[in-house]
């Protein structure tokens, strides 16, 4: 019993860590398991409740349940939840028979599910080889074995469950992309730039969030600090506290068969090419390099701006995917001139942004020239920090010319409006910029804290990436170090675990059996095919030799017997073959010669005598018997006389 | 070998059915991991259950007397020959308390014979539910031996008790041929026989008291048995009397003899001379 309370409470472990159960819940639930389980194992009989209150009780988690959902949590799943949570506890204290402890671990059983359902961590797998342990031991001991002995081979067995259980995993036919519930964000999660708008402020909401938000690897010539540069959304539109993108025109790019799609009219070049995995983000707008010419992905359909940015289907947002992008710096870029939007002003800073423009960026310079001296303005006279202006009447007059602080996404702002200022078209971007690169394996890894903002200025007629942040303060490229290995050891184990175990899809058993295909050769495919024939046939040699038919003659001497037993009104357990035919014969004294044929049969194959011969001879006898005994029962229902005696 | 799936084990494949329907339904690898778990929980059941089936042996049956047509209970031991302790094992579906490794349980069995004479044990089936109870599996094993059935005892023929024996007031009697009558008390000695203690007057004293009795003998009895009989139910009839009539003397101490138109047993008395009247019985055939 001990073994089922500790598997009740390592089910529920993971809801808290979800938005299902909140903490308190948790512990709620987890004292009276804990109570009980410390009863037990000290000796002690578990506590008990009787039955009228368990029924009051239950009937409370009902009206519970009813408030739950139509004021509290209004969702299905948590209120299911929350419902088993409250049973499972009440449960813990009636569990008096099998019965009751089999409702308790079925229950039990379904919270864990819904746990693990709701769990993306690596830790996972020792939470499901525990739990498997738990059950299994609680199995065995229903099934009459020793606990201790129960415990030490649920434990080999666990093990051995494991081993098996990882190549059934692979091969569980996948039928549609993998559900991950960790990427879903709640509202206020997610980044800034796959909103319709930037609001200052939005992207610095992420400078502290260690979480990690995509992995990258990189297949090309080295890497640079701009190579790392993902560009997910413009913006062109200011509105005085935030930026819109409301007149962006996309169309539809259609994936080919082999996954491919390409942004330009013709095909470019594969190399290099970033492959990205998303693990916390939820990307509505694909985080892509610079350059990126096509892209690979398991998907039907994309929505591409005309500004290079390529945006996905909300349907997609919830699902694991990763995805590959092709950059050719040489391929044709998309037709996305400068318009006259690019070079609006918010009227009530339009005279002092000219002015300030005018004295940083004197005029006769060229446009670079003009931008470095705009970089270098804000390197020498701002201050970095991460801070809030949203409460100001004006937050981009505050950082300009009152406070001299900000972060990113102000930087830009003031650089992308005093180049418009000096008519520069110019626009912000926002995405990701630098990561970790993992030394066990060569892959980067990008954290929320990498969330930037940036300007494009368009200047000899193409869009040009200007950063007016200062460069110390701008996410960088870090290179891990072995110090920091442990921690990269981790980071390897979970991109592993996200990759081919909560990312696994049909796409990957494909790849795995092509792998496999090609590793065997052709020898090792017929060897392949011909050990698989050769189980197949085992197997049903094996079940035709195991599912052997139950004998005739004991299938008809159990429906005599519980006939007899209907008649005289004992239980059919009781009543020995002697016993049945003493009742046949109290009921039909002049069937004796046919029940003497039947009886002699079925002793003969009840001693291991094969004999069809005597199967088939004892037929009609038996029909007779059971047709004198179907007469009397719908006739004279007198229990006949005969002698009762355990079998 | 035989396949059963228990209702636990339809429970249980029903669950892994769901689990790996919500799995493909929903796409999420963890419910996929969950169902991956089941099935090879379920895998692992079956494999263990024919491992556990194979290191299953019986060994020898002990028993009581048989009579024809009487349920007798037999004891058989079941070996466990393998490494993990078996449970949920059962033999001829009566269960078995779990077995250690390379130990071995006895079993109460009941067999039951139509007929008198020389028979083989039934066949043994053993059952294993090892070790979640999803499977029944069961094989059929020799039932390790021969059994002397002896004829079933009609005793409605078997002589009557004395009246004095019935009254028990007076005299006892401890074997047939001994009529005790009350003499006196003495102290009880060691090895006497402890129903001869009065318990009474032991209890007054504070040491036992044996009533001290004088003895009779009496003769012994003849019994016979028409190896001739022309109908043979008759005959098997007989016999039964017979075997009532010398198991009944027997127990009760007469010194009882048994002869046949062509045989005579010696009278005697004891389990063993019982046994040795019965085991003839059981073996005696018709004479034409």
């Amino acid at each position: 019993m001990i073994d089922l309370l500790l598997a009740a409470l390592l089910g529920a472990l993971p809801l808290p860590l979800t938005d299902l159960v909140p903490w308190w819940a948790g512990a709620l639930y987890a004292a009276p398991l804990l109570a009980q389980a410390w009863r037990v194992r000290g000796g002690r009989r578990p506590a008990e409740m009787s039955a009228p209150w368990m029924n009051a009780f239950s009937l409370a988690c009902l009206a519970l349940f009813v408030v739950d959902m139509m004021f509290i949590s209004r969702r299905l799943i948590q209120v299911a939840v929350h419902l088993s949570l409250s049973l499972i506890a009440l449960k813990a204290f009636h569990l008096r028979t099998g019965r009751d402890r089999a409702q308790f671990a079925l229950l039990a059983f379904f919270l864990a599910v819904a746990g693990a359902a709701n769990s993306t961590h690596p830790l996972l797998a020792l939470h499901l080889l525990a739990l498997t342990v738990l059950y299994a031991s609680w199995l065995m001991q229903a099934a009459g074995a020793p606990p201790r002995s129960a415990r030490r081979t649920a434990a080999v067995l666990s093990g051995a469950c494991f081993l098996i259980a990882a190549p059934l995993f692979l091969v569980l036919p996948r039928l549609r992309d993998p559900y991950v519930p960790g990427v879903q964000q709640r509202a206020g999660e997610a980044p800034a730039f796959t909103l319709d708008s930037l609001g200052l402020g939005g992207v610095a909401m992420s400078r502290n969030d260690e979480r990690v938000a995509l992995r990258v690897r990189y297949e090309g010539p080295g890497i640079g600090e701009e190579s790392l540069r993902l560009r997910a959304r413009t913006f062109s539109d200011f509105r005085g506290r935030d930026w819109g993108n409301g007149a962006m025109r996309h169309r539809m790019v259609r994936f080919r068969p082999d996954g491919t799609a390409w942004l330009g009219p013709r095909e470019g070049r594969r190399r290099p090419s970033y492959e990205l995995f998303p693990k916390e983000l939820s990307p509505q707008y694909l985080p892509l390099p610079y350059g990126t010419a096509g892209l690979e992905a398991r998907l039907a359909y994309a929505h591409a701006g005309i500004d290079g940015t390529v945006r996905l289907s909300s349907a997609v947002s919830r699902r694991q995917f990763h995805y590959r992008a092709f950059v050719d710096p040489e391929a044709a870029p998309p037709p996305d001139p400068a318009g006259e939007g690019h070079l609006a002003l918010p009227p009530a800073l339009d005279r002092e942004l000219r002015a300030l423009a005018g004295e940083i960026m004197p005029e006769g310079l060229d446009p670079p020239a003009q931008v470095a001296r705009m970089t270098g303005y804000f390197a020498s006279e701002f201050r970095y920090a991460i801070e809030d202006y949203g409460a100001a009447r004006d937050p981009l007059r505050e950082f300009l010319f009152v406070r001299k602080s900000g972060h990113c996404e102000y930087y830009a702002t003031a650089g992308a409006l005093l180049l418009r200022a000096r008519g520069i078209p110019a626009r912000v971007a926002a995405g990701f910029m630098g990561g970790e690169r993992n030394p066990l394996q060569d892959y980067y890894v990008v954290r929320f804290r990498n969330a930037h903002a940036w300007v494009e200025a368009w200047m000899d007629g193409a869009w040009v990436v200007v950063d007016p942040t200062p460069p110390d303060f701008r996410p960088s490229l870090v290179r891990g170090t072995l110090a920091g290995q442990a921690q990269f050891l981790w980071e390897t184990i979970s991109f592993f675990w996200d990759r081919h175990v909560i990312g696994f899809a049909f796409g990957d058993q494909v790849d795995l059996l092509e792998t496999l295909e090609e590793a065997s050769g052709p020898v090792g495919r017929a060897g392949g095919w011909l050990a698989g024939a050769a189980l197949l046939a085992l197997a049903a040699l094996k079940a035709a030799h195991s599912f052997r038919p139950e004998s005739v003659l004991l299938r008809r001497y159990r429906r005599l017997r519980r006939a007899a037993a209907r008649l005289t009104k004992a239980r059919e357990s009781t009543l020995t073959p002697q016993a049945v035919e003493q009742a046949v014969l109290a009921q039909s004294p002049g069937l004796a010669a046919e029940a003497a044929a039947f009886f002699g049969a079925y002793r003969r194959a009840s001693f291991g005598v094969k004999q069809r011969k005597g199967e088939n001879a004892a037929r009609p006898a038996y029909r007779r018997l059971r047709a004198a005994l179907s007469e009397r029962r719908s006739g004279d229902q007198r229990p006949g006389p005969f002698p009762h005696s355990t079998l | 070998m035989r396949i059963r799936v228990l209702p636990l084990g339809f429970a249980y494949i029903f669950l892994s059915a769901v689990v790996s329907a919500a799995a493909a339904n929903t796409g999420n690898n963890a419910l996929y991991m969950i169902a991956a778990l089941m099935l090879a929980l379920l895998v692992v059941s079956g494999i263990l259950s024919t491992h556990s089936l194979g290191r299953l042996a019986p060994g020898r049956a002990s028993g009581n007397d048989c009579h024809a047509r009487s349920p007798t209970p037999i004891y058989v031991e079941v070996l466990n020959r393998g490494r993990w302790t078996l449970c949920g094992i059962r033999v001829n579906g009566r269960p078995c308390p779990p077995i250690p490794p390379r130990g071995s349980r006895l079993v109460r069995l009941e067999v039951e014979f139509p007929r008198r004479g020389l028979h083989d044990l039934p066949p043994l089936e053993l059952e294993s539910r090892f070790p979640f109870g999803f499977l029944a599996r069961s094989r059929r094993s020799a039932g390790g031996g021969a059994v002397l059935v002896f004829p079933a005892l009609d005793t409605r023929g078997s002589p009557p008790r004395s009246t004095r024996e019935e009254e028990g007031m007076k005299e006892r009697s401890s074997r047939w041929g001994e009529i005790l009558d009350h003499r006196g008390l003495k102290p009880f000695q060691e090895g006497e026989d402890p129903r001869h203690i009065h318990w009474k007057k032991s209890a007054q004293r504070g040491q036992l008291v044996g009533v001290e009795y004088d003895r009779r003998s009496r003769g012994s009895v003849e019994l016979f048995l028409n190896t001739r009989e022309p109908d043979p139910a008759r005959f098997e009839h007989e016999i039964e009397g017979v075997a009532g009539s010398c198991d009944a003397l027997s127990r009760r101490g007469a010194p009882v003899a048994l002869s046949t138109p062509g045989a005579r047993i010696q009278a005697g008395t004891g389990e063993g001379h019982r046994r040795r009247l019965l085991g003839f019985l059981a073996l005696v055939e018709r004479e034409p």
